[in-house]
């Protein structure tokens, strides 16, 4: 008897010792995995190394009845940001994020003011352009319900906004010709919970996301005094599913719906108050070479209340070491 | 041990030419620089792809740059591209190609003040929607039988069919009157405009491939295209009518310009999957006239060239993705687009079940 127990014993060490060596990746195919079989956070060790490029030009816009049509007049606006982003895998379970942005915007428009009676035309140039560094982020991440190729995960996403970048005009030279503000001029926390299931070759998620802005004192137009504000709340869920093409290639899509409270000046919303809302789709591809990563992706606004209409580029570069 | 290899031999050299007989190894193993001007016979190609061009700078007649975001007038092109080429024969190729575009331009806001008040008596804008299919491209390649692999010529004539109507719809002007205690009236005239020639045209083109070294290839075209006849369009004149505008249409006559346009391509295969180009676009049109005003007058001629910079993956044997962006280098009286393309092609041999080893081995060699 006491032989067919230890028997059984090894044999069922033997299998589970099997099933853990099944599991079991060499460092190098973890830092090579693609954005379906990497884990939900960073294993222990491990530093990510992000640069992501956005663009958008503002041409449509979604009225607050939720048409979209181009924006009125000549109103140009053009906003890119550049994010340099580093993460780092405390424990399997934990990793820490700090992105740094880098915004470029220009806003331009140009009007023709007609006198007949004095036979005079006069052309004015309205000329905003702000670069520089933007707010700085700082998040972490914890694996609520620690993932793996077959067991779905729970991540939680605690991030805080500091407002590093410039909150009013600066090099004013008039009412329409200033540097524009690269920051929001407000500290804010930003929670974020991702459900994600593997089923190789695919994977699905779902995430929900809130953000709470504290308010803070800026210019808001040239030769004013500073005003409190506070922006509105944001909400935000929505869904992923993305699949590999090959070893290399995943294709993401991202289907998501935003809410945004109107913001606040004064401890009042303006007389219009502008809350906004969106439907929106982010499918990207995604390439693996080894540790790199280059994902490229397009997000379109499908539907949407006060809110550009254009698609928004984006382009990340990652290295994972 | 002995008779265990032979036989395992035989079964590795039976899964081979299982593999070879399959159509997709062609595609499989044949990497971008190694396709040939034409498709494989019996090869059916669908392509697909998104271009977004963003129109902040224009060429005048004397080949200045003017800002258009500093004029007011900046805009956004997207372009959606349809294709689908098929082998006929390994030296024949048909294909039609249309394409879908779409781009708002919004010109300087115009304030009239009649009575020399704070407020404007008049605010207008004026705005012009283009948005529409372009004319249908139909026709084939043809490529010449040489014999060696390390350079190709082929003969590519088509035409051009407007399947659309090319009349622009009504205008969408509006008007608001000032409320109680405002002073301005808005206006929009909003015109709208379509995107193709709305021609019958003729093209003709030819193209050539060089393969110097085993990794890098030379490839070129021009082409060259011009109406068949003169077309009819129409022009839309409107007037108020109380709070309404009014609209008439009329038709004018029109004969698009001739087009000259050339592309050299130089493109480098890094690894069998990965490709990356380089390519230089010149495009010109002259001659032609319109009555659009009442009176011929004649087009201005305009050029434009580009500086291209791309790659092409090969994601699977079936399915290419491919990107670059185009820079303006040079022009005259042309729009001056900085763009991003992003194209996916799927291949694949509908009609052909099997093809025999040797053709594939011609193909490959």
């Amino acid at each position: 008897m006491k032989k067919t127990i230890i028997s059984l014993v090894l044999i069922i060490l033997a299998n589970i010792a099997y099933s853990q060596e099944e599991d079991k990746l060499l460092v190098s195919e973890i830092k090579q995995s693609t954005v379906i079989t990497q884990p939900a956070t960073l294993n222990k060790g491990f530093f990510l190394v992000g640069a992501s490029f956005m663009h958008i030009m503002a041409d449509k816009m979604f009225s607050d009845k939720g048409k979209k049509d181009y924006a009125v007049q000549n109103l140009s606006l053009r906003n890119s940001a550049a994010y340099l982003s580093f993460h780092f895998g405390l424990t399997n379970r934990i990793e820490l994020a700090f992105d740094l942005p880098y915004t470029i915007a220009s806003i331009s428009k140009s009007i023709i003011s007609e006198i007949p009676l004095l036979d005079t035309a006069v052309t004015t140039k309205f000329k905003l352009k702000g670069k520089g560094i933007g707010d700085i982020e700082f998040g972490i991440s914890y694996q609520l319900i620690e993932g793996s190729k077959t067991k779905p995960s729970l991540v939680s996403k605690l991030s805080a906004v500091f407002p590093t970048g410039e909150k009013n005009p600066t090099n004013i030279k008039g009412l329409w010709e200033y540097d524009y503000p690269t920051g929001r001029g407000e500290t804010a926390l930003r929670l974020e919970l991702i459900y994600r299931k593997i089923s190789y070759p695919y994977s699905y998620s779902f995430h929900s996301l809130f953000k709470y802005s504290f308010g803070g004192e800026k210019v808001m137009a040239p030769y004013e005094d500073p005003i409190s504000f506070r922006s509105g709340n944001y909400y935000e869920v929505g869904g992923n599913f993305d699949f590999l093409l090959n070893d290399w290639i995943a294709v993401q899509n991202n289907l998501g719906f935003l809410y945004k409270n109107a913001d606040k000046y004064n401890g009042e919303t303006a007389q219009i108050p502008v809350t906004q809302m969106a439907i929106f789709y982010y499918p990207n591809i995604n390439f693996q070479f080894k540790k790199f990563r280059l994902a490229q992706g397009v997000c379109i606004y499908l539907f949407g209340k006060t809110i550009p209409g254009d698609p928004q580029y984006q382009i990340d570069l990652q290295y994972i070491f | 041990m002995r008779n265990f290899i032979f036989l395992f031999s035989l079964f590795l050299t039976a899964l081979t030419l299982n593999a070879q007989t399959n159509n997709d190894s062609i595609l499989a193993y044949e990497r971008k620089i190694d396709r040939p001007l034409t498709l494989h016979k019996g090869q059916l190609q669908f392509n697909t792809a998104y271009k977004i061009s963003i129109i902040s700078k224009e060429y005048d007649n004397n080949r200045n740059s003017i800002n258009l975001a500093d004029e007011g007038i900046a805009s956004v092109l997207h372009k959606y591209y349809f294709g689908l080429n098929y082998g006929i024969l390994d030296f024949l190729q048909a294909s039609i190609e249309f394409n879908y575009a779409k781009r708002g331009e919004r010109h300087e806001n115009q304030l009239v003040f009649v009575h020399l008040n704070d407020e404007p008596d008049f605010d207008i804008t004026y705005f012009d929607e283009y948005k529409g299919f372009e004319d249908l491209y139909s026709g084939v390649i043809i490529k010449l039988p040489l014999k060696t692999k390390k350079i190709e010529f082929a003969l590519s004539p088509g035409f051009y069919i407007p399947l659309f109507s090319n009349n622009p719809e009504a205008p969408e002007n509006s008007i608001s009157f000032p409320l109680d205690g405002q002073t301005t009236t808005t206006i929009i005239y909003h015109n709208n405009h379509k995107t193709g020639n709305g021609s019958k045209a003729i093209k003709v083109g030819a193209s050539a491939i060089v393969r110097p070294v085993n990794d890098l290839s030379i490839y070129a075209k021009l082409n060259y295209s011009w109406p068949i006849s003169e077309s009819e369009s129409i022009r839309w004149v409107n007037q108020l009518n109380g709070s309404d505008f009014e609209y008439n249409d009329i038709p004018y006559k029109y004969l698009i310009g001739n087009t000259l346009d050339y592309k050299v391509n130089l493109a480098y295969q890094a690894i069998p999957w990965f490709n990356v180009a380089l390519s230089y676009l010149f495009k010109k049109t002259s001659s032609g006239w319109s009555e659009i005003t009442g009176l011929r007058i004649g087009n201005l001629e305009n050029r434009l060239s580009l500086l291209s910079i791309g790659y092409e993956i090969k994601a699977t044997s079936r399915l290419w993705i491919t990107e670059f962006i185009d820079i303006p280098l040079s022009g005259k009286n042309q729009l001056a687009p900085y763009s991003i393309y992003l194209g996916i092609s799927y291949n694949l041999f509908p009609f052909v079940k099997k093809l025999k080893s040797q053709a594939i081995d011609n193909t490959i060699n």
